[in-house]
């Protein structure tokens, strides 16, 4: 059994939960397990116990019968905030699980779950708990949070949004899933939630899964034992067992081959990693980041990720928008990007000209954060120095500063009119077999896929396409 | 989750047994007294609701129903219960008659297992 370490008193664990023999059955997988507990079996009667107590990690049910509990779970945590709430939600309350990661759960549980589930999270919440009461803590002050969180440059009001998230999330253990378009700064971002937290001394793992081949992604995240497979000519961590005490950054997520996504889906949940060719699986506390340029919800309806494991990564999204989308901030990354590379290579520039700021303003930027600091550093190495002018810069790009184009939004917006266009002057029930057609046809045929996005019920779906059927036949 | 019918062990009685071991012998009674009112309470409340075709009650005792089962080894309860709980879910069908008429026989057999417990228990 999954012992807490030895300390001087036993942990001490209050717990709230409405059900009474769960409840008997928890204290007793907890006692067992040398903690302390405490039982409530209302939001009344937990609150009341929080504020009286010292604990310091709650394990509460969200379905209480007095009140809401997320809204008790924020009233723990504005009395004391570094609390360490586990929330428990019954199967199909999945959604509110994640509310409750985002409004700052620390940890949660989908009922029913076994004692090794619950006794790692609580192990892990302890741990927590007792560091950042330590008087050498390993985690973050809010300046040195804050500051972390700066390692983008930009003020305007969208990343001052993303700053706010990254400092806000840092402290939890919450899977944190980082969408953007390519040179956006996932990794930076992801960097700056694993140096805000507790677990910046610990190591940051980054793994980009579109990058290694599918055949050889397995072993590099979950490690492999020597003589496993041809050329595995000694035993190998992997990137998860690397990361343990840290940050496991996967970049690319939505590449990730299916088999790979189960084990993943099963790591996530159990905590535990299997290397290849190994029997015995190994206990890692790792922090999981992940990213796509990819919309990840369109890649669930593809097929290209799955559900379950949706659910379990897109605990709290930080979407980073794209330059074009950011006012101002290409001319202050731009300018910082200047200073750095004239050290770096021993030039002096005075800066952007005012008709270059206004270009870099106007630009399209596709490649984001990437692409402007790839046009500084060629400005840097192909001039002396002064103020950088529009004859320093590549000449396709200032080029393309002419029109502004919306190279993104144009043509989905013409196919969307056009299809709008085309379903105009019809029938409502027409419009309605043309829409779930076209569901059917997106999904292969497959009824309860399509059930799943239309949001019927299979047999629903079952009976129009037969009803439809039978007027076909009939006319 | 296939939409064929599984073959599951419908009581894990090793599970249910492992249970009643970590409660330990002073917590063991009281362990089986608890579930077998948790579990009447469900079966009662269930029957109320699908009277008065109360929804909200019966997704709260799908709920209550799929934890419980699911902890003490009742697997097949369990998958039944997690599928009435996406019927109940879905706006455009109802809990099919069927699904409910097994999700109480299998909660009669439990209650029924863990009264026998109970009794078991109880000592002298």
């Amino acid at each position: 059994m999954n012992k807490p370490a030895s300390r001087a008193a036993p942990a001490f664990i209050l717990l709230i939960e409405d059900i009474r023999s769960l409840q008997l059955i928890y204290r007793s997988v907890l006692q067992g397990a040398g903690y302390q507990v405490r039982l409530a079996s209302s939001a009344t009667e937990g609150m009341a116990a929080f504020a009286a107590t010292s604990a310091s990690v709650v394990l509460l049910d969200l379905g209480l019968p007095d009140r809401d509990g997320l809204l008790l779970m924020q009233e723990m945590l504005t009395l004391r905030p570094e609390a360490r709430i586990i929330v428990i939600t019954a199967n199909g309350s999945i959604n509110k699980a994640v509310e409750a990661m985002r409004a700052g759960a620390h940890e949660f549980l989908v009922k029913p779950f076994d004692e090794g589930h619950l006794l790692s999270a609580v192990s892990n919440a302890v741990n927590l708990a007792q560091a950042a009461k330590a008087p050498g803590r390993v985690s973050a002050s809010p300046a040195a949070a804050a500051q972390s969180a700066r390692v983008f440059l930009g003020s305007s009001d969208v990343m001052g949004r993303v700053h706010a998230k990254i400092t806000s999330v840092a402290n939890s253990m919450a899977t944190v899933f980082i969408t953007g378009e390519s040179g956006t700064g996932k990794e930076l971002c992801a960097l700056a939630v694993h140096g805000s937290s507790a677990r910046a001394k610990g190591p940051f793992i980054a793994l980009n899964c579109g990058a290694i081949p599918h055949d050889l992604l397995e072993s590099e995240v979950f490690g492999h034992v020597k003589g496993s497979f041809t050329g595995a000519i000694a035993d190998r961590p992997g990137a998860a067992k690397a990361a343990d005490g840290g940050t496991l950054f996967l970049d690319e997520i939505c590449e990730m081959a299916p088999a790979l996504q189960t084990k993943l889906l099963r790591f996530l949940q159990t905590s535990t990693v299997l290397p290849v060719g190994a029997t015995k699986p190994q206990k890692v506390d790792v922090r999981i980041i992940c990213a796509t340029n990819r919309d990840p919800l369109e890649a669930v309806r593809r097929g290209h990720l799955r559900e379950d494991l949706y659910y379990r990564l897109f605990v709290v999204p930080i979407h980073l928008p794209p330059l074009r989308e950011r006012g101002n901030d290409v001319v202050e990354i731009a300018s910082a990007a200047l200073k750095q590379f004239a050290e770096e290579e021993g030039r002096a520039f005075d800066g952007l000209s005012p008709e270059v700021a206004e270009l870099f303003r106007r630009l399209p930027w596709p490649g984001n954060v990437r692409q402007v600091l790839n046009v500084i550093r060629n400005v840097v190495v192909l001039n002396e120095g002064g103020l950088v002018t529009e004859a320093m810069l590549p000449e396709d790009l200032a080029s393309a500063g002419t029109p502004r184009p919306s190279h993104v939004q144009v043509p989905f917006q013409d196919s969307l009119e056009s299809g709008i266009e085309g379903l105009l002057g019809r029938p409502l029930a027409e419009v309605e077999r043309i829409i779930v057609t076209a569901t059917l046809a997106r999904h292969g045929g497959s009824v309860p896929k399509a059930a799943r996005v239309l949001e019927l019920s299979p047999s629903t779906l079952y009976r129009k396409l037969e009803g439809w059927a039978k007027a076909s036949a009939s006319s | 989750m296939s939409e064929q019918a599984e073959p599951v062990q419908e009581f894990d009685e090793a599970r249910f047994l492992a249970l009643l071991d970590l409660a330990g012998p002073a917590t063991a009674h009281e362990l089986a007294a608890r579930l077998d009112e948790d579990l009447t309470q469900v079966a009662e409340t269930m029957i109320q609701a699908e009277l008065a075709g109360d929804r909200p009650q019966l997704l709260a005792q799908s709920h209550v129903l799929l934890a419980i089962a699911g902890t003490i080894g009742a697997n097949r309860l369990y998958l039944l219960s997690e599928r009435l709980n996406a019927q109940v879910r879905t706006p455009a069908s109802g809990p099919q008659a069927e699904l409910l008429g097994e999700i109480h026989v299998l909660l009669g057999r439990l209650i029924t297992r863990i009264r026998l417990a109970r009794s078991q228990l109880a000592g002298p």
